[in-house]
């Protein structure tokens, strides 16, 4: 009885062993680290949607690395004298994967959705800043109004939320139903989504309108996509390591070398356009709101030893400025704080701080001690431990304080903070208004507090500048403006770090909306 | 009996009310809410936020919320995801079979391998034996589930090369989760049966039954583990609770579908129609495991009646 039973329980796994793991033909797994909310894109609002979502949707205007804007669903787009009419003509052979055409009707459809009440927009309906109509031209030309200038529309027709077509035929019929299965012109169609577990994708067969700068025409390569969910840091670098899955995203720092040392496995890096990992300064609150103390903070910074020490060198190191390097109008303003220890400790003598009995300055009774509110993060937490040991040598500390993402917030919002952290991606740098305006301060996302009518005044101005060369300009000035303000601690640029099993080829990162790997002309090999 | 069953169930009732009223007030108190975690990272104003918290009416006064809550939840309506915009009660169809599976194969697991190392200990105390299955319990109770799991994946995933990191699928994908949740239990068990059942070995009752000339085996198994019995299941009731703590430490970890990645996405992303249902099921589960260990006591112990 005993020997039986042990010869099944052999069997059984040896059977387990043998049967290792199964993959399609010239299938992609890739690994997640954090499932999509939704794919309807109007009303959505997370980052992983789009990881997914820029493979099932194509947008009306491509935007290159370089942020120059390609016709792609758009033929042309033509912007009026004074930035409140767009024309929009779309190329005449798309349609959506349930076969209906891309025309006229089905863009007004999709804009008119967006503001629509009804729909509850999260992120989309902030592209369309004051929208205002849609007017059918002809089957293939719209006329889109604003009730106001609005320049960054440019930049809405390349984004998927607001410039990513969605079917209105499958809106119409079951609009719940889209935000799981959702109907694009994009060159993958969607198949299935196991909550929590994984989504498939597989080629949308009539497809034949790739973005510009794509290298083959036709359908996609990949005969399948799978998007598998992994929250766990290590467990997802595992199992590419074991080739249960052949691609991943979001690999940490601390397996960077690792995976940089194993034969099988190539890795890809994006610098994604945005803030990059900054910190903001409370203008506020004591001891910040002396702006000798937030100069000296600047001063005593360097953001290349937190790249080197903290994100292990897998980062760009932020060239000082509050946008990053991909961001269109960004400006190098590394030489305006050099490090300089000494001259952050003079700028504190001449601010009257003196030296306390514990080594930390005072100045009328107010400590130089800085509370930072941030999210546990290994990366951010060795920072800020490393800028802590840094400040202590010039009389000045940081209370770190890490807290819950709703709890940030409102801690952020109310001010609680002299120092924060914040992250925020996009590319035209008309985003910086949402950060930096103070209409902004109190229940969005200034953290600064610090109300300032000349940021303002720009601000405003490059929302409605119609010359792209002289807007850019002024965002020079805004960057500028804000590095003399010392309101912001620039540290590293956001990383979107990849990692490809050696068979997977031909992936590319677009850089423009962080997340999203395009697989229109990947390829597995030998299969 | 019967009429015990019922009176417990009912006792059901405040008991989930009472934790629908804690989940509710403590996500309320807790600053922030969904529509900050939504929109981090977008490029919404303060006007789009305020306008997304009134279409929610997450702007009403707490007792209105709560109010709402509970009369949908009284006509059998668990309301949808903030987030995602998913039924709650789909997301918990869907999450639950494969909880159940882990939570279940966890408990058998540390049942089967806990029970036989605590009477083998207890048998040989002192030995040898003893010593190492209760280093074995010590170990057990001491390492987090998170970390044990990590050192399972890199065992027997990447040094061996024999079970799939990650992921919700057939016996492979359960083998390490299981055990890993397990593996705690195993050794609260071991503990707690060594322990009872030492008590039980020195009573008069075991000296007549082996003075009568029973087996050695006969004596252990049938005297004394019966009487052993009682603790241990009390243990392994609340040992169940801790399991469906665990498993979304596990869940985590293993990238697997379930209730308890489920709850601690909802909590972090201040989902609280998701975070609501998820708590009360858990407390529902454990109300339940334990009046099912309740009931086997009378099953072990004649003496034991229930009316």
């Amino acid at each position: 009885m005993f020997k039986r039973g042990f010869t099944i329980t052999l069997g059984f796994i040896v059977a387990i062993l043998v049967s290792g793991f199964a993959f399609a033909q010239g299938e992609i797994i890739y690994g997640m680290n954090r499932e999509p909310d939704m794919f309807d894109l109007h009303v959505g609002s997370s980052r992983y949607d789009l990881v997914v979502a820029s493979n099932i949707f194509d947008t009306y205007l491509y935007l290159t690395d370089e942020g120059e804007l390609l016709p792609w669903l758009a033929q042309e787009v033509t912007m009026s004298e004074d930035a409140r009419t767009y024309t929009v003509k779309l190329r005449p052979d798309v349609t959506f994967h349930d076969g209906t055409p891309l025309n006229a009707e089905a863009v007004k459809f999709n804009f008119d959705r967006i503001v629509d009440p009804d729909t509850a927009s999260r992120a989309a309906i902030g592209d369309l800043g004051s929208y205002d109509s849609s007017e059918v031209i002809d089957d293939l030309t719209v006329q889109v109004n604003f009730s106001e200038p609005h320049p960054a529309f440019w930049f809405a027709l390349s984004d998927w939320r607001a410039g990513g077509p969605h079917s209105p035929t499958a809106l119409m019929e079951d609009a719940e139903a889209f935000k799981r299965a959702p109907v694009g012109t994009g060159p993958f169609k969607f198949v299935e989504w196991i909550e929590r577990d994984r989504i498939v994708i597989e080629p949308y067969e009539a497809y034949n309108w790739p973005y510009p700068r794509a290298e083959h025409e036709g359908v996609a390569k990949p005969e399948r996509v799978t998007f598998r969910i992994i929250p766990e840091d290590q467990s997802r670098v595992i199992a590419l390591t074991t080739g249960e899955i052949n691609a991943a995203m979001r690999i940490p720092p601390q397996s960077v070398a690792e995976l940089e040392n194993n034969p099988d496995v190539y890795l890809l890096s994006a610098t994604l356009p945005g803030t990059g990992v900054i910190l903001i300064v409370n203008g506020s609150k004591a001891p910040t709101d002396d702006p000798a103390v937030r100069q000296a903070l600047l001063h005593a910074t360097s953001a290349e030893q937190i790249n080197r020490l903290s994100y292990f060198d897998t980062h760009v190191t932020h060239a000082g400025s509050v946008l990053s390097a991909p961001n269109p109008g960004f400006v190098d303003l590394q030489a305006m704080y050099p490090t300089d220890l000494e001259k952050a400790a003079q700028l504190l003598d001449e601010a009257g701080w003196e030296p306390g009995p514990d080594g930390i300055r005072v100045k009328d009774g107010v400590r130089a001690e800085l509370v930072y509110i941030g999210f546990p993060s290994a990366e951010t937490t060795r920072a800020l431990e490393l800028m802590q040991a840094t400040l202590k040598t010039i009389g000045m500390d940081i209370i770190i304080q890490e807290l819950d993402s709703g709890a940030i917030q409102k801690a952020r919002q109310d001010g609680d903070h002299n120092i924060a952290h914040l992250t925020w991606i996009f590319k035209d740098p008309g985003f910086l208004r949402t950060l930096f305006h103070s209409e902004n301060i109190g229940t969005g996302w200034n953290f600064t507090h610090m109300p300032d009518p000349e940021l303002d005044a720009l601000l405003e101005q490059g929302e409605t500048m119609s010359d792209p060369d002289e807007r850019l300009a002024l965002y020079g000035d805004v960057q500028r403006h804000m590095l003399e303000t010392a309101i912001v601690l620039p540290t590293v640029y956001q990383q979107q770090i990849n990692a490809y099993r050696n068979e997977v080829q031909g992936v590319k990162l677009y850089e423009v909306y962080g997340e999203a790997p395009y697989f229109y002309e990947a390829f597995v090999e030998g299969q | 009996m019967w009429s015990y069953i019922v009176q417990r169930l009912l006792t059901l009732i405040p008991v989930l009310f009472g934790v629908s009223f804690l989940v509710f007030a403590a996500m309320y108190i807790i600053p922030g809410d969904a529509v900050d975690s939504m929109l981090a990272e977008t490029g919404a104003t303060a006007e789009d936020l305020a306008r997304l918290r009134d279409q929610l009416g997450l702007d009403d006064p707490f007792l209105v919320q709560y109010g709402r809550f509970i009369s949908n939840l009284v006509r059998g309506d668990l309301g949808e995801s903030i987030v995602t915009n998913r039924l709650v009660k789909d997301q918990i169809r869907n999450q639950l079979p494969a909880t159940v599976q882990l939570t279940l194969s966890a408990l058998a697991i540390a049942i089967l391998l806990g029970i036989p190392l605590g009477v083998l200990s207890a048998v040989k105390r002192g030995s040898w034996i003893d010593a190492l299955s209760m280093l074995i319990a010590l170990i057990g109770v001491s390492m987090p589930n998170f970390w044990l799991g990590l050192l399972f994946i890199m065992f027997f995933s990447l040094q061996l090369g024999w079970l799939p990191a990650a992921g919700t699928g057939g016996f492979k994908h359960l083998i390490m989760p299981a055990m890993t949740l397990g593996f705690s239990g195993i050794a609260v068990i071991a503990r707690v049966a060594r322990s009872s059942l030492l008590e039980v070995l020195s009573t008069d009752f075991m000296r007549t039954a082996r003075s009568k000339g029973l087996k050695g085996s006969t004596v252990i198994v049938k005297h004394g583990m019966r009487n052993a019995m009682a603790a241990v299941l009390t243990i392994i009731g609340l040992q169940f609770g801790s399991l469906l703590g665990g498993a979304v430490v596990v869940e985590t970890v293993f990238g697997r579908q379930g209730i308890g990645f489920l709850a601690a996405n909802a909590i972090q992303r201040g989902d609280f129609p998701l975070v609501q249902a998820t708590v009360m099921l858990a407390a529902l589960a454990f109300v339940v495991a334990n009046l099912l260990v309740d009931l086997a006591y009378s099953l072990l112990d004649p003496r034991i009646r229930y009316s």
